[in-house]
């Protein structure tokens, strides 16, 4: 396996501003496109633009660009485009056309919606039931698609390595009390090991507190020209290097082992473009919409060996807050994660690294960070990761 | 998830039969069997029954 260090866009586009709505855990009576377009709007004035400076719609399946460009009244776009999720497919081809010239700002956003493949109530609801476009399907009884599969690497995990379930328990109370310093997230009840412990089994060895919480809500960023970013209010966030990660056999069932698949091929793409890695890195963000994708973040990143995530974390651990501070600095997820905050397929990772780097992180604001780190999606099709930094 | 004594680096997903759902564990040994499902056959795969209990 190599992999290129050419990266002509490294710090050339910058994110200007990002925002949210905020995420609740229950059916709301509002549309994805109503959060979408709520947290553009505030994007955008948080950036000192309105929608007439918008001239890029990068988003998630639904809204659709059209549908978004239409509700916010967005004149005029030279570039749109809706990749999949998770949020670096957005903001990678968001990069792409600024630093290509294909638009000068880009609005990029994701709205998190809950759906009926994810929720019992949501597939009782008739606004919902429409929601299964978008890549989302229901697996066939013989099939480890989505979920099923992240349980069965999950016993591989375990199997391979002999750690336990209070491995994965960690990932989740780190979250959790993260989140209680997020008013913005969806859990913020404290969370112990026994209550970790005694979460409804889905499917051994995860459970109910190791998937995602599915939330309402929509999170959005403005990209541009690093140039202009600098002539606009916040501290430009610049894109250092960006990559997606994909090796040879991308799914459940074939993907060779834990130890080769889209995450190796993730962290050695952006050591070989980034200006910097962990040593640097003053708040990371390893996506967690299964607790087990985080244990192997961690081990891909290079902050431990394989198979020892757990120890890592409980080395690494805070009593004070209940959660991980790597080498007394360093916090993960400070937002609360997917886990906590709300299964927003890393656009709440990437909204909290840019504040964080931007200051605009409150209580839970790590002191001058500089330098962050998102390591989002899982093992299969869809892991990707980018460096972000400010002057 | 099975793997294929014929091409180890071949897995497929697939019913297993013949064991508790707790006896399911990695490393046991199955093979092919058949079974009928809305009136058709299936392609499932039988614990082997010289391993039972582990």
């Amino acid at each position: 396996m190599s992999v290129s260090s050419r990266n002509p866009a490294k710090d050339q586009v910058a994110i200007a501003s990002a925002a949210t709505t905020g995420f609740t855990a229950a059916n709301t009576n509002r549309s994805q496109l109503s959060y979408a377009a709520e947290a553009c709007v505030a994007a955008l004035r948080a950036a000192g633009l309105t929608a007439a400076d918008v001239d890029g719609i990068v988003g998630s399946a639904n809204p659709a660009a059209p549908d978004l460009q239409q509700a916010l009244g967005i004149p005029a776009v030279t570039y749109f485009a809706n990749p999949p999720i998770p949020i670096v497919n957005q903001l990678s081809a968001a990069v792409g056309a600024v630093h290509s010239g294909l638009c000068n700002v880009a609005l990029v956003y994701h709205a998190s919606y809950r759906l009926p493949w994810n929720t019992g109530s949501a597939w009782k609801d008739p606004f919902r039931r429409g929601g299964m476009a978008g890549g989302a399907t229901v697996a066939i009884p013989e099939s480890v698609f989505g979920s099923p599969g992240y349980t069965a690497w999950a016993s591989r995990y375990l199997y391979e390595f002999g750690g336990s379930r209070e491995d994965f328990g960690l990932v989740a109370i780190n979250d959790r009390s993260n989140a209680m310093r997020n008013p913005g997230a969806a859990l913020r009840e404290p969370l112990t090991m026994e209550g970790y412990l005694a979460a409804r089994m889905v499917r051994y060895p995860l459970c109910m507190l190791d998937m995602d919480v599915a939330v309402d809500g929509g999170d959005a960023f403005v990209v541009t020209t690093t140039e202009r970013a600098r002539d606009m209010p916040l501290p430009p966030v610049l894109i250092n290097a960006i990559t997606l990660g994909m090796t040879g056999r991308p799914s459940e069932t074939q993907t060779p082992s834990l130890r080769e698949h889209g995450q190796q091929l993730v962290v050695e793409s952006l050591k070989a473009r980034s200006d910097f890695w962990i040593d640097d890195c003053d708040v990371y963000f390893p996506y967690d919409g299964f607790s087990i994708i985080t244990l192997n973040w961690f081990e891909n990143a290079g902050y431990c060996g394989p198979g020892e995530a757990g120890d890592f974390l409980r080395q690494h651990w805070n009593e004070a807050s209940n959660s991980v501070l790597i080498n007394g600095r360093v916090p993960v997820n400070p937002h609360g994660g997917a886990l906590s905050e709300g299964a927003s397929q890393g656009s709440g990772h990437l909204r909290e690294a840019v504040h964080q780097l931007q200051g605009l992180s409150g209580e839970r604001q790590v002191p001058g960070a500089k330098r962050a780190i998102v390591t989002a999606g899982g093992f299969f099709f869809n892991a990707q990761g980018s460096t972000l930094r400010v002057d | 998830m099975v793997k294929l004594d014929e091409q180890p680096a071949l897995r497929m997903s697939s019913t297993v039969i013949g064991a508790a759902k707790d006896d399911v564990v990695i490393g046991k040994r199955v093979h092919l069997d058949w079974i009928e499902r809305s009136g058709a056959p299936m392609p499932v795969f039988r614990f082997d029954e010289s391993q039972v209990p582990s």
